[in-house]
């Protein structure tokens, strides 16, 4: 009976600490909603043909519903801020968890990096991450060295200094989530026309790591074991620059495992791609406008290349489809 | 008696040894503080471009530094806060915010009309790099990193010719 | 077995530091193992003063930076505790204080000892082995005396000490003058006791739980009159060793009065030498304070204890800009030549003196000081509480460290101040 209370006790205290936990963490509701994207997978009822991982350079320039209303092929975007090359294979990995797709396109923008960058960039990632043995496996790969595992188990570790920072939003989405994308897809429709950016610059070296290869490899062979097609892509961007050298080693991968790889870079001037109106930050990501484009132009190669299903015919996933759109439409005129 | 006599010993030898440091220690405390207030260079590398003096972590401003050809602006994704560079005619600076006052983060090379403080330009070969700044460098790949204080020349060596001059600051 | 198993944690986390950490702490404790039995039979003096020197020679090298940095070698963790711990075992012995010990497995537990390893306290061979090598049982009211002290320290620590310490490096960094060296001096003050004696907490709390029963630190340093009384309230187990094996020996207060002087004189100058090479000028300031005696002392006791806590606290600077010699004094000067007070109060939230810092620092120097002044009372109502109430504290204190306390990243994390000593 003794016992009894005192463990009574220490459960009313620890779920105030969990509590307070959930309360601290930052929400990504309304600011930072690039924080939201990786639970907002959780939520998708249905499975996909096509799966996208990468950076920014995903989620900002592929919008699968433009895909689907112009293709219709199914698919998600799997992107994050910064999202480096092993942070795309867990999470690849954990998408392959809830489904099997047909074709995996991989941006390799991220293959120039071969160390964390920044801890706030891992937190807008993980943060909201389910808990399994990827999750585990992505916090250890990922983390840098100021950071500790602990603080992803217990993120008040991290966020007590926010406690003078509360806002509105901690409360109200203490316990629930909006939607802030579609189908992974971030809307963006401000436009900020290209002016200039720094003259290219010499690299101490132009190969990519070995960790990045490692990492590329363990992609392709996860994705062979399962019988998924891999597609390499080279996202449209002006900045940071794609270097020649890159682009060799990318060819010489592919080639080497028969890889289709295709670098939309180099070919978005005949996409109709105008960086005069088609981009949010001078350059660096597509906006709204380039992302419609650029999605009727690679939803339509995906279709043909991989003989994906156009299910704007099938009456059920249609549906969902339809209802989607309409979210989609409205939160585009809204914008 | 006996006991006072060794334990005094052994208390003069610590306390000798202590006065020793003293000395020594005010020395070598003082010696780099006076240098410091002489001449900052001898801790940190200020750059000089014929009388234009560059230092790195200073307050940016275009009275000082002049308009600059281009600017540009980069965001990172997901967060505020953008780095942002003017180009000038022969070289680069890089900014960063702190405390609210935009600060020089780097200056790049652009053209082997100038020279870094001590004499070395784009074009010149590794030997020049090292009898000017010496082998006490980092080198990963072909970058040659040379630290003092919270700053750092980059040199990118590449085929024997030095392609790519930087000076850097190190921001906490 | 639960001290085999306590020496071998030990042993394992001591390695981490380095494997000459290990090394120093086994030859130091090896030496003294043994020559303690055979003194124990022959009294030779000869080879007690070898021993002591041999001892002493790591704590004395290691004190000189330039020369450490010169030979590139890591200073043994717990260099300066673990030292004066076989010192005081070996001259006790020798002076027949206590006997020597049989068993070299507790020797090791005594002096390898985590908890005290890092920040002390500095133990006596005759204090803590009376509980150190007995058997252990659980006991429930220790655990909960020895959690209760464990998250006590904590509180100490994150909530004052840190987020002092976030304010003080500001002024620091930015060389910050006057009325700012004032308030560093003064917050440094309440900083340095916090840290040091919030380790202390932990480190008896954990003795607590295994019924180790170590010795108090601190006894309400900052009510002291006197510098001479706050030495006997503060970093007790390091004073009183020095009164014993260095005050005493040198003749004490059984010789002429100026031999006394220069003997408390030494002693402090031991002390200053013992934190660490610039500290001696602190050590020396103190001594003159100690023997200039009752010139400070007025009638009221509270002009008393503020004048004493105002002396204790500019010579902290020693320990906030320890760096050089002149650096404390010339701060201290400035306080009195640069009046800026007035920009200080303006700009409180450049130091990170933003008003919830100074409501949470506020509260928790409150909640300090009324417990350490009425401690034997809290203390008895604590123990006297349900295990149902001592939980909810425990788990209340543990709650607010980890939501009030200032750690990680976004704050400046800082290791405890006297485990560099």
């Amino acid at each position: 009976m003794k016992y009894l209370k005192v463990i009574l006790t220490l459960t009313f205290f620890t779920i105030i600490f969990i509590l307070l936990n959930i309360l601290l963490k930052p929400k990504y509701m309304t600011d930072l909603v690039e924080g939201s994207m990786t639970n907002a997978f959780y939520k998708e009822d249905m499975v996909h043909d096509v799966i996208f991982i990468g950076d920014c350079e995903v989620y900002a320039n592929f919008s699968p519903l433009e895909m689907y209303e112009t293709s219709g092929i199914t698919s998600y975007v799997r992107g994050n801020s910064q999202q480096l090359i092993w942070q795309s294979y867990y999470l690849l990995k954990e998408t392959l968890k809830y489904e099997t797709p047909e074709v995996v396109v991989f941006n390799v923008n991220s293959m120039r990096y071969s160390k964390p960058v920044s801890e706030a960039y891992n937190r807008l990632m993980i943060d909201n991450m389910k808990w399994s043995k990827e999750k585990i496996d992505l916090i250890n790969a990922s983390k840098t060295e100021e950071e500790n595992f602990l603080s992803y188990v217990l993120p008040i570790m991290r966020y007590h200094s926010r406690i003078t920072e509360l806002t509105k939003e901690d409360f109200e989405y203490l316990f629930r989530t909006k939607k802030t994308t579609y189908n992974g897809f971030l809307i963006n429709k401000n436009i900020k026309p290209y002016t200039s950016f720094p003259k290219e610059r010499r690299l101490p070296t132009y190969e990519f790591q070995d960790i990045d290869y490692e990492y590329l490899d363990k992609i392709r062979t996860l994705l062979e074991e399962k019988g998924i097609r891999l597609v390499l892509i080279k996202a449209p961007s002006l900045y940071p620059y794609w270097y020649d050298e890159y682009e060799t080693q990318i060819k010489e991968y592919a080639s080497t495992y028969n890889i289709d790889y295709y670098n939309l870079k180099s070919i978005a001037d005949s996409i109709g791609i105008d960086y005069e109106t088609d981009t949010y930050d001078g350059g660096l990501h597509l906006n709204y406008y380039g992302a419609k484009k650029l999605s009727k132009y690679f939803g339509e190669l995906l279709k043909k290349n991989y003989n994906l299903t156009d299910y704007r015919s099938d009456a059920k996933i249609s549906e969902i489809y339809n209802k989607k759109l309409i979210e989609y439409k409205k939160a585009l005129e809204s914008d | 008696m006996n006991k006072k006599i060794i334990i005094s010993i052994l208390l003069l030898l610590v306390v000798s040894i202590g006065a020793i440091e003293v000395a020594v220690g005010f020395k070598g405390e003082s010696n780099p503080k006076k240098e410091e207030e002489k001449d900052n260079s001898n801790s940190e590398y200020v750059l000089k471009i014929n009388n234009l003096e560059i230092k790195l972590g200073s307050e940016f401003s275009r009275e000082k530094y002049g308009t600059e050809l281009e600017y540009s602006e980069i965001p990172s994704c997901a967060f505020e806060g953008l780095d942002k560079t003017y180009t000038y005619e022969y070289y680069e600076i890089n900014t960063f915010e702190d405390n609210g006052k935009e600060k020089i983060l780097s200056v790049y090379f652009l053209d082997p009309n100038i020279t870094t403080t001590e004499n070395v330009s784009l074009g010149d070969d590794l030997e020049k790099m090292t009898s000017t700044y010496g082998t006490n460098y980092e080198k990963n790949d072909n970058l040659y990193t040379y630290k003092k204080g919270k700053t750092s020349i980059e040199f990118i060596v590449e085929n024997d010719t030095i392609t790519s001059i930087e000076y850097k600051y190190v921001t906490d | 077995m639960l001290n085999i198993l306590l020496l071998l944690l030990s042993i394992i986390v001591i390695t981490t530091f380095g494997l000459n950490s290990l090394i120093f702490i086994s030859l130091s404790a090896i030496s003294t193992y043994f020559t303690g039995k055979y003194l124990e039979k022959h009294k030779n003096k000869p080879l007690l003063i070898f021993i002591i020197i041999l001892n002493l020679l790591p704590l004395i090298f290691f004190r000189f930076t330039y020369l450490v940095n010169k030979f590139n070698i890591l200073v043994p963790i717990g260099l300066s505790y673990y030292t004066l711990s076989v010192i005081s075992y070996i001259v006790d012995v020798y002076k027949n204080e206590t006997k020597s010990e049989k068993n070299i497995l507790n020797y090791l537990l005594y002096v390898f000892y985590l908890p005290y390893i890092f920040i002390g306290p500095i133990s006596r061979y005759k204090d803590v082995s009376k509980t150190m090598f007995t058997k252990k049982k659980f006991d429930i009211t220790n655990t909960y005396k020895g959690l209760l002290r464990i998250s006590w320290g904590f509180f100490k620590k994150y909530l004052i000490a840190s987020r002092i310490s976030l304010v003080i490096s500001s002024i620091t960094s930015n060389n910050l003058v006057g009325a700012y060296a004032l308030l560093a001096c003064i917050l440094y003050s309440i900083e340095l006791y916090s840290d040091f004696s919030g380790g202390i907490d932990m480190v008896i709390g954990v003795s607590n739980i295994f019924g180790i029963k170590l010795k108090e630190n601190f006894n309400v340093p900052y009510i002291s009159e006197t510098i001479k009384e706050f030495w006997g309230r503060w970093h007790i187990a390091l004073s009183s060793f020095l009164k014993d094996y260095v005050y005493i020996p040198l003749g004490g207060n059984r010789v002429s009065k100026i031999r006394n002087k220069i003997n408390i004189i030494i002693t402090f100058l031991v002390s200053g030498f013992w934190h660490g090479t610039t500290y001696i000028l602190w050590g020396l300031f103190h001594g003159i304070l100690v023997c200039t005696g009752n010139l400070f002392k007025t009638k009221n006791k509270y002009i008393n204890i503020f004048i004493t806590f105002i002396l204790t606290s500019l010579l902290w600077s020693f320990f906030i800009w320890n760096t050089s010699f002149i650096e404390p004094l010339k701060m201290i000067l400035s306080i009195f030549t640069h009046f800026n007070y007035i920009t200080l109060f303006k700009n409180l939230t450049e130091i990170n003196l933003t008003l919830f810092n100074i409501v949470v620092l506020i509260l928790s120097i409150l909640i300090l000081t009324i417990y350490d002044l009425k401690q034997e009372k809290i203390n008895n109502k604590i123990s006297n509480l349900s295990p149902v109430l001592k939980t909810s504290l425990l788990c209340i204190t543990v709650i607010l460290v980890f939501t009030l306390g200032v750690y990680g990243i976004g704050f400046n994390h800082s290791e405890f101040i006297y485990s560099k000593f």
